[in-house]
């Protein structure tokens, strides 16, 4: 009783995790003003990066609202939910994945704030990533 | 008869020529060529971005295909198709609203298909996810 409640505790956090993201994404383009570097692109490319970040917002979006306000829903053992738990577990693993061995950080400037972003983001990414292999556990058992 | 776990078969059968025209982009629209003007942050994300939505895509298609009667059901079921159709919705709003009409009358054929299917899955899913 006490081991699902403190997953349920992890899920709802991990809720409030993407949420924050979601808002640090959304304000991103606009503080490093990535209209402006992206002008060069044709529009139809242009309008294919916009509408792909958009869904990824959404996605995250989703995965933030239903670990907060369907926490009951992530963890109640139906295969529904350990699908999604496991979707959502594969989602992070690859996130960290690529954040490793595909982006290449050598035009990124190794400055303080920049290195503790990083450090910031991995951490959630982890933090998600066990959160939602926990709760795919919880889902199987 | 067409029954609601049809409905969500086709869906799937529809989502997975919408991951394969994914693979046929890239190379119509000289992905690699465009992208080299941009700095590589750019490209990455942009490439990024897309192999997660093309994941999440082909990840629909093969939950409606093989285990539609799951989201049929109760509950998560309903949660996961009312995140479909929204997900599709809004998308046939991109195609319709936000998509320069210039670009669309570029390639009026595949318009017209995208368009197609885009408004089939968002119908289907709403109206799964109302009636069930």
């Amino acid at each position: 009783m006490m081991h699902i409640s403190s997953i349920e505790t992890g899920v709802a956090l991990a809720g409030v995790g993407q949420l924050i993201l979601v808002v640090a994404s959304a304000v991103i383009p606009r503080c490093l003003d990535w209209k402006g570097p992206l002008a060069v692109l044709p529009l139809l490319m242009r309008q294919l990066f916009w509408t792909y970040a958009a869904y990824i917002l959404g996605m995250h979006l989703f995965f933030g609202l239903i670990s907060v306000f369907g926490t009951h829903l992530l963890l109640d053992g139906s295969t529904q939910a350990a699908i999604l738990c496991g979707l959502m577990m594969t989602w992070w693993l690859v996130r960290i994945g690529l954040q490793f061995f595909c982006f290449d950080r050598k035009g990124i400037p190794q400055t303080r704030f920049n290195i503790l972003a990083e450090v910031l983001l991995v951490s959630l990414f982890l933090f998600l990533s066990i959160i939602y292999g926990m709760a795919l556990f919880t889902n199987l058992n | 008869m067409i029954t609601p776990v049809h409905a969500l078969q086709f869906a799937g059968i529809i989502l997975l020529c919408v991951v394969s025209a994914n693979f046929f982009a890239p190379k119509k629209m000289r992905w690699s060529e465009n992208l080299k003007h941009v700095e590589p942050v750019f490209r990455q994300v942009f490439i990024i971005h897309c192999v997660f939505l093309v994941g999440s895509v082909f990840a629909m298609a093969l939950a409606c295909i093989i285990l539609p009667h799951l989201l049929l059901s109760e509950s998560m079921g309903k949660v996961l198709l009312g995140f479909m159709a929204l997900f599709w919705s809004a998308r046939v709003g991109t195609q319709f609203f936000y998509y320069e009409s210039s670009i669309k009358k570029q390639f009026p054929f595949f318009n017209l298909l995208f368009s197609v299917a885009f408004l089939y899955l968002a119908v289907a899913f709403t109206t799964l996810t109302l009636t069930h």
